[in-house]
């Protein structure tokens, strides 16, 4: 693994100030969640997906002000169809108003005769939102060692893991065919000779990849409910894709374009350029045009 | 037994083998959607591009893209038909007009809903994604029996015939909102994006919570502000 001094220390010791060691206390009526969900490594994991994909300067201030919170664990039950056995469970960190939601996927497509199954929760998304009192009642306070947690964070600050070679070559072909879909809707031509794109490092709780395409000036996430590394994601094409224009669908604050579902902001961009850009892996692809 | 005989009795043995084949093997009707030119081939294609299928990110079941469906057609006919006191409906919906299709291509092709526009010609047209993937979810939805793809595909259009016919049947689960947290909100929703990671969708956008089943089929929906 290639090490990038990307997280640093000093962030990391505010990350573990913020989070104290103690035990896992459920209020009188919260359920209490599957092992998994309050399992060190996983929280541990979860945060720095977090600080990799989400967090900013102001989330640290936020957290530093407040001192030692838990984190805040719960397991969902949303009606599923018949046979669907997936698990989901929530992650709510209060003080800065995120929410994790985490699925276990664990279904059958039956008309691909394909079996969806994690071997553990993965993120579905992250989002903000103001976090009403009341929650807490439905959720498990989960109170982390400061040492461990900085010690993992500090020894993985720059490590990174790519796909294999047979999942890059997937992925070669995929970003490829994005890229010429996305140019048949576009007045510019189409870039010619060799296409560069950066690959950002895979993330073990989330099954999504992010490339950005230098020469093609786009981002693309290829994202799924089955394991990116899965072959059948790709034979089947279960793999959801989305690709921003970074020249067009960029803003500051999304007050600018109030209402649309077309653009990120620039903090999202800067966030996704770091870890394609910075820790990503560089591959050059064939011309578009041929 | 004579040789005719024998010949009748084969035949029949035959017949009932058929007939029990046949029996064993329905067909099944093909799933197809209104041409992408009509109007609710279009905006039926706009349903299935804005919500999760099975394997995709953001699916949870069934009934959740569905009431996703049904919801995202309610942001845009209430863009349309329940602008608030207040309110101009440019401000939320970017144009002025009394037509779905405006709505849905308002602002170009990343406008409004990315990816759904219009030509110079005024003629309604998609990005090249979004075929693509329609094209393989209708492959998918008719191998074999009837299954998810299958209805999830058939519930869009019929969502959307319906609509052009008559209006919705099915109730806005949001109309009665008033309250988000300490804020006094219109009800009803009026945008949806993609559950991410941002801080607030803009404008007087409110988004609707979890406690109030403000997320469907990994789309966050979001409501209006009150305005005196």
């Amino acid at each position: 693994m290639r090490m990038v001094s990307g997280v640093s220390f000093q962030v990391s010791g505010l990350l573990i100030a913020w989070l104290a060691s103690s035990c896992v206390t459920a209020p009188r009526n919260a359920e209490t969640p599957a092992p998994e969900l309050i399992d060190k490594t996983v929280i541990y994991e979860v945060l720095g997906h977090l600080y990799r994909w989400h967090l900013d300067e102001v989330d640290v201030r936020t957290a530093t002000k407040a001192g030692n919170e838990p984190v805040w664990v719960r397991q969902r039950h949303p009606d599923l169809d018949p046979g669907d056995r997936s698990c989901f469970g929530e992650m709510l960190l209060p003080v800065l108003g995120v929410r994790v939601l985490m699925k276990k996927a664990d279904y059958t497509i039956e008309e691909l005769n394909t079996r969806v199954v994690s071997d553990r929760y993965k993120i579905v998304h992250v989002s903000r939102a103001g976090v009403p009192r009341t929650l807490k009642r439905d959720f498990v306070p989960v109170r982390v060692s400061g040492p461990d947690l900085r010690e993992y964070l500090f020894t993985r600050r720059g490590n990174v893991t790519f796909p294999d070679d047979a999942l890059i070559a997937r992925l070669r072909e995929a970003v490829r065919a994005e890229l010429v879909l996305h140019f048949q809707d576009v007045t510019e031509a189409v870039p010619r000779g060799e296409q560069v794109v950066h690959m950002a490092p895979l993330s073990p709780v989330a099954n999504e990849l992010w490339v950005f395409s230098e020469t093609g000036r786009a981002l693309i996430r290829f994202s799924s409910d089955l394991d990116l590394v899965n072959p059948d994601v790709w034979e089947h094409a279960r793999v959801s894709v989305a690709l921003w224009d970074i020249d067009e669908q960029v803003v500051v604050s999304l007050q600018e374009a109030a209402g649309s579902n077309a653009y990120l902001t620039r903090d999202q961009v800067g966030r996704a350029l770091y870890n394609c850009v910075i820790l990503g892996k560089r591959i050059v692809l064939e011309p578009l045009e041929q | 037994m004579d040789r005719a005989q024998q010949l009748a009795c084969k035949t029949a043995i035959g017949c009932c083998c058929i007939a029990a084949l046949v029996r064993c093997v329905p067909a099944y009707g093909e799933v197809v959607l209104r041409p992408p030119t009509s109007t609710d081939g279009y905006l039926a294609r706009l349903l299935i591009n804005e919500t999760p299928f099975p394997g995709e990110r953001g699916w949870v079941s069934e009934a959740d893209t569905k009431a996703a469906m049904l919801q995202i057609l309610w942001v845009l006919h209430s863009r349309i038909a329940h602008v608030p006191p207040g309110y101009r409906q440019v401000e939320l919906a970017s144009v002025t007009t009394k037509d779905i299709l405006d709505v849905i291509t308002a602002g170009g092709v990343h406008g409004q809903c990315d990816g759904f526009y219009r030509k110079d010609d005024g003629t309604p047209a998609v990005v090249a994604r979004v075929p693509e993937r329609l094209g393989s979810l209708l492959r998918i939805a008719n191998q074999g029996k009837p299954g998810h793809f299958a209805r999830l595909i058939d519930y869009a259009q019929g969502l959307s015939s319906a609509y052009f016919r008559g209006g919705i049947d099915e109730a806005d689960r949001f109309a009665g909102l008033s309250h988000v947290g300490n804020t006094r909100v219109t009800g009803r929703a009026y945008s949806w994006m993609q559950d991410r990671d941002y801080y607030h969708p803009g404008g007087d956008f409110v988004k609707i919570p979890d406690a109030e089943d403000g997320s469907l089929g990994g789309n966050r929906f979001s409501t209006l502000k009150e305005r005196k």
